[in-house]
């Protein structure tokens, strides 16, 4: 059974590098078990006597961000769970939100569907790399402040209107105690993401908004690549799918789980940013019939914001695969 | 923000300085966390707990300090004893004390309107 003291330790060791954890464990542990046996002693009840000692040893991720000493942070503990949801929020509103109407505006106006398609995905993209670019600025903009409020001894003024309470009580511990914990949702998102992908690589061939003289649908990648390269990235999404199975099921990251998907991940990105840069993704009929030849042509800006938004992903993934497997410690 | 609010915050500045000082004294003989709390806050330097525990290792890591885990008793308790480097910087820490303790009151000596 889990106990309040255990969550708690949980809680504060969460962000305390792995090679001192085992004796910052025991040592926390002997340290809340004396002041409860104290409270008990004068009088308290076990479980009050947890609560008060928990409560006066306050927020975990202070008492955390204490035990790793005094650090410079473009966004420190205080605010980076805010700032990771703000940012969730921001990117999961906006990017649809601006894909859809200029979707529809455009449509209105009469553009084609392929046309209308390519500018507001691009767009909408380019409005998500905004948000998320000012969001980080804001909140280390508030991060900075407050550092400097700190340091002449003034009282917190964002701490409390931002997502962490000054006045925290052991109520606000999280439930699971485990240090890493695996997010479902990566799963869902590669088994999701990566047959949607799939079903769109073939779709395209037989669904598309152009015709040829025959009747026959006008595929939008390049036919081309189903020689080596459509098959390689299905066969990449296949085993991002698995190896998130596989994590899923064992409960935990590990050493090879993260290479597995920096590998995956680098090979993905460099499928894409290589056909992509070299202009062989589309098949050039369809962009002729489009009218967006020069759009997507090599070197092109959304070809170049595509290759962006790309490498930007991976670089994010791998960074989180090793940030979940072996802690801040390490990078 | 009342004057007892100032007094408040200054006189924590204050005391801020003091609890390395303290720390150090104290564990000339070991102690542990909990008890060192508890010694400290009898001796009339009172500390929080999140600002003591991580300062001890704090203390440690700089070689203040050394530690050993007693696992004799029921509960293991890691016990902290002021090092060789730890008495030495106790040792200039509190001539720092006493010369700012003379120096305060002179600059009230001087002040004082006679």
């Amino acid at each position: 059974m889990t106990t309040l003291t255990d969550r708690y330790i949980a809680a504060t060791l969460r962000s305390v590098p792995e090679k001192s954890r085992g004796d910052l464990e025991r040592e926390l542990r002997a340290s809340i078990g004396d002041d409860v046996d104290a409270r008990v002693a004068r009088g308290d009840g076990p479980d009050a006597a947890e609560i008060a000692a928990l409560t006066e040893l306050g927020d975990p991720a202070r008492l955390a961000a204490a035990y790793a000493g005094p650090q410079r942070y473009l966004i420190g503990p205080r605010f980076f769970h805010a700032y990771i949801r703000t940012l969730g929020i921001v990117l999961v509103f906006s990017i649809p939100t601006v894909w859809a109407v200029l979707l529809a505006v455009w449509l209105a106006a009469g553009d084609s569907v392929g046309s209308a398609l390519v500018i507001s995905t691009a767009a909408a993209l380019f409005v998500g790399m905004m948000a998320g670019f000012w969001t980080t600025v804001g909140y280390a903009v508030v991060e900075a402040a407050e550092t400097a409020r700190e340091v002449t001894g003034e009282p917190p003024e964002w701490t409390t209107e931002l997502g962490m309470a000054v006045t925290w009580t052991p109520a606000r511990l999280p439930k699971e105690t485990s240090a890493r914990t695996v997010r479902a949702s990566d799963a869902v998102e590669a088994l999701v993401g990566g047959s949607i992908g799939i079903a769109i690589v073939f779709i395209q061939r037989s669904m598309s908004p152009f015709t040829d003289a025959s009747g026959a649908a006008i595929p939008v990648m390049n036919p081309a690549l189903w020689s080596v390269w459509i098959p390689l990235a299905i066969a990449l999404a296949v085993a991002w799918m698995v190896v998130e199975l596989i994590k899923l099921v064992r409960g935990a990251w590990s050493v090879p789980i993260a290479a597995a998907i920096t590998l995956l991940t680098v090979a993905s990105s460099g499928v894409q940013v290589y056909l992509l840069g070299t202009g062989q993704l589309f098949n050039p009929i369809f962009l002729e019939r489009l009218g967006a030849t020069g759009w997507l042509a090599a070197g092109s800006p959304l070809v170049l914001l595509l290759i962006a938004f790309s490498v930007f992903d991976a670089a994010k993934r791998i960074f989180r695969a090793w940030y979940s497997t072996v802690g801040p410690a390490a990078c | 923000m009342g004057d007892n609010e100032f007094l408040a915050t200054h006189t924590q500045e204050l005391r801020r300085g003091t609890v390395v000082l303290a720390c150090l004294l104290a564990l000339r003989r070991p102690g542990y966390g909990y008890g060192l709390l508890d010694a400290l806050a009898q001796a009339g330097v009172p500390v929080e707990a999140n600002t003591l525990y991580p300062l001890l290792r704090r203390l440690e890591a700089q070689g203040l300090l050394v530690s050993e885990w007693d696992t004799t008793e029921a509960r293991p308790r890691k016990f902290y004893r002021t090092s060789p480097a730890g008495v030495e910087m106790t040792r200039r820490l509190r001539t720092e004390w006493e010369e700012l303790g003379a120096a305060l009151r002179l600059l009230d000596s001087e002040g004082d309107p006679k």
